[in-house]
């Protein structure tokens, strides 16, 4: 079934196709989580969050965006609002809802050989640049599909990524003469 | 062109998302500026690591769960299906409800309440049983058929297993734990989710509590057994008071709700019950329900049939796990963030003033403990970003209270803004940030935490448009 059919079936209120949305873009989704909060556990509750959203939001509205680009429009606000949250939450002295700070970096078990400098310098570069970063170089989308995604011009995307790209290899250079 | 120009075109260079005319560009500039080249190297170094990333190995399972959630939250949505599935798909939970009422001696001087009264008794101290029944519901015209067994251990033990129209659902629950192993996981989250609303003595008793024009018929042999025979109706109008009673106006889609328990008016219920003559144990009954369908002058229907037996007999259920902790194969943990918070609680925000330098914020926190046990040491916490503290400001509830089943307590907080550099919609959206928190004790001692504010821990903001 083609995704244009299962939103269809969705709509229908036959809640069960969304099942395959689901199994289509939890790896990616939660991949992209993850590289923006740094916590797989996070990225995890987010991505539940963001389909979620998603299926509240096909049932509710029509939306002149691919159901792809907004998909990733849900978690990147989701995320987004999360690390605002998680800032507000880390001078609360028991908010121990949640890992305090982007230092401690949860890990799937999988991966734990990765690079962890890779990981650590990206979580330091700003939100929006990280945002545009991952969207490109990770999941492998066009600057025209993430100018669509956060809404603003490819020329931004295209800046994002630049500055994101500068900073990332000063940090990164910074850390290895360390 | 100048470097800095170049600059903002590298990347895109290198992901090959030039168009052929700016491509020459950065091609003749690069063949003549060695610093150029260099930020080039460092942009092919720099999505090299980031492409790495994209083969991190994930093996995420959430799929069943957000299933789960959205099928309750669908639930709640349509208060109508909220009676009406669980009665039909899973009318084998709701049997085992109705398995826990176990009546004592009862004579037909004995009014629904009196009856209850001791109902109520003697199931508490029933020990153990088994139970065994079918069901058949037509549900917007389809027909199903099921089969379902289960056994019970007090305080809070139950292991059954579901057949339906070929799907085999096992479950065991044990206190807040529901293990589930199934063929169909769809049809399993329906089970699970319904199985822990109403998973409840209480409910069960409301049920038979309610049931009115009781008539008793000729006895019957159950099994060899002499049984008492009674039929009776259960009084929809009651039941839909009730649980109106219950709702708290300020609950999110309260209007939606009344809505569908209006509908409840119409559907109907039967029981009939045969009772054990010597021991007054109920040997056998059957549920028989109709509810309007959507299609007027349609009705979805199910006829339910268990019989209860092995009373008190030594019945052993425990958790699926092999002697290391691990769940068995097949058997899964039904996630507990299903179950219902302790507080419904209604957060308001004002802000006023006419002087942009001393706006007014104030806020209105209502908590109401709408679960069964008592909340003790309840603190509440606010946590904002609209003041002018630079780190925050926090306000603490003057000293822990405790919270008895519905008891509800109201706290008022006012505080001063200075937002003479900070627009209306600036100060809205920090206000809007702010999150409050309510710590509690469980009755079992453990330290609790329920986010007051905003609804969901991580809310989204409206996509931008």
């Amino acid at each position: 079934m083609d995704e244009a059919q299962v939103i269809a079936l969705v709509r229908t209120g036959d809640t069960d196709a969304f099942a395959e949305i689901i199994e289509h873009y939890q790896v990616p989704i939660i991949r992209y989580l993850y590289r923006l909060t740094g916590d797989y556990e996070v990225a995890q509750d987010l991505a539940q969050d963001t389909f979620l959203q998603a299926y509240k939001g096909i049932l509710k509205t029509k939306s002149e965006l691919s159901f792809k680009a907004w998909l990733y429009r849900i978690a990147t606000n989701n995320a987004l609002q999360f690390r605002r949250r998680k800032r507000l939450l880390s001078f609360i002295p028991f908010a121990d809802l949640r890992k305090s700070d982007i230092s401690i970096v949860e890990t799937p078990a999988d991966c734990a050989e990765e690079n962890m400098a890779i990981k650590e310098t990206l979580l330091k570069v700003p939100d929006e640049q990280r945002t545009c970063m991952v969207l490109h170089f990770v999941e492998g989308l066009k600057y025209r599909e993430i100018a669509e995604i956060l809404g603003v011009s490819e020329d931004a995307v295209r800046k994002r990524v630049a500055r994101g790209s500068r900073e990332f290899r000063e940090i990164y250079n910074a850390e290895e003469v360390k | 062109m100048k470097c800095s120009d170049i600059n903002e075109l590298l990347s895109a260079y290198v992901n090959g998302e030039l168009s052929r005319t700016q491509q020459e560009f950065v091609e003749e500039h690069l063949a003549g500026c060695a610093h150029c080249r260099a930020v080039l190297a460092d942009y092919t170094a720099v999505r090299h690591h980031l492409t790495s990333l994209r083969a991190t190995p994930l093996r995420p399972d959430i799929k069943e769960v957000t299933m789960s959630k959205i099928k309750a939250a669908d639930i709640l949505k349509k208060p109508i299906q909220r009676w009406t599935r669980p009665t039909l798909i899973a009318a084998p939970i709701v049997a085992i409800l109705v398995a826990l009422l176990v009546l004592h001696p009862w004579s037909t001087s004995l009014g629904p309440g009196g009856l209850i009264a001791e109902a109520y008794a003697a199931t508490m101290s029933l020990q153990s049983y088994r139970m065994t029944g079918s069901i058949t519901s037509t549900f917007e015209g389809e027909t199903s058929e099921g089969t379902f067994k289960m056994e019970f251990v007090a305080p809070n033990r139950h292991h059954g297993k579901i057949i339906r129209d070929g799907d085999v659902v096992e479950f065991i629950i044990i206190g807040d734990k529901q293990y589930i192993r199934d063929s169909d996981q769809s049809r399993t989250t329906s089970v699970a989710v319904a199985g822990s609303s109403i998973l409840g003595k209480e409910e069960a008793l409301k049920l038979l509590d309610s049931l009115t024009d009781l008539e008793e018929l000729p006895d019957e042999k159950i099994d060899g057994i002499d049984c008492l025979h009674y039929w009776g109706r259960v009084d929809m109008d009651r039941m839909v008071e009730e649980q109106k009673a219950r709702l708290d106006p300020a609950q999110p889609g309260y209007e939606e709700i009344l809505k569908g328990l209006e509908q409840l008016r119409n559907m109907k219920i039967e029981v009939e019950l045969w009772i054990g003559k010597d021991d007054y144990l109920i040997r056998q009954m059957k549920q028989d329900t109709q509810v309007p369908s959507e299609d007027i002058g349609q009705w979805d229907t199910s006829s339910a049939m268990w019989k209860f037996y092995d009373f008190n007999e030594p019945i052993e259920i425990e958790p699926p796990e092999m002697a290391s902790g691990e769940l068995l194969p097949g058997w899964r943990l039904v996630d507990s963030s299903l179950k219902e918070l302790p507080f419904s609680r209604d957060v308001t925000f004002t802000i006023g003033g006419d002087d942009p330098a001393h706006q007014q914020i104030s806020c209105r926190i209502t908590i109401t403990n709408i679960g069964a046990d008592v909340a003790s040491n309840v603190r509440v916490l606010l946590a904002t970003m609209a003041t002018n503290e630079e780190s925050g400001w926090i306000w603490n509830s003057p000293g822990p209270i405790t919270l008895e089943p519905g008891e509800s307590k109201t706290y008022h907080i006012a505080w001063e803004y200075d937002a003479s550099h900070t627009s209306k919609e600036e100060l809205a959206r920090l206000v809007n940030l702010t999150t409050v928190l309510a710590r509690y004790t469980t009755p079992e001692g453990e330290e609790a935490i329920q986010l007051l504010f905003p609804d969901a821990p991580y809310p989204s903001e409206r996509p931008p448009s």
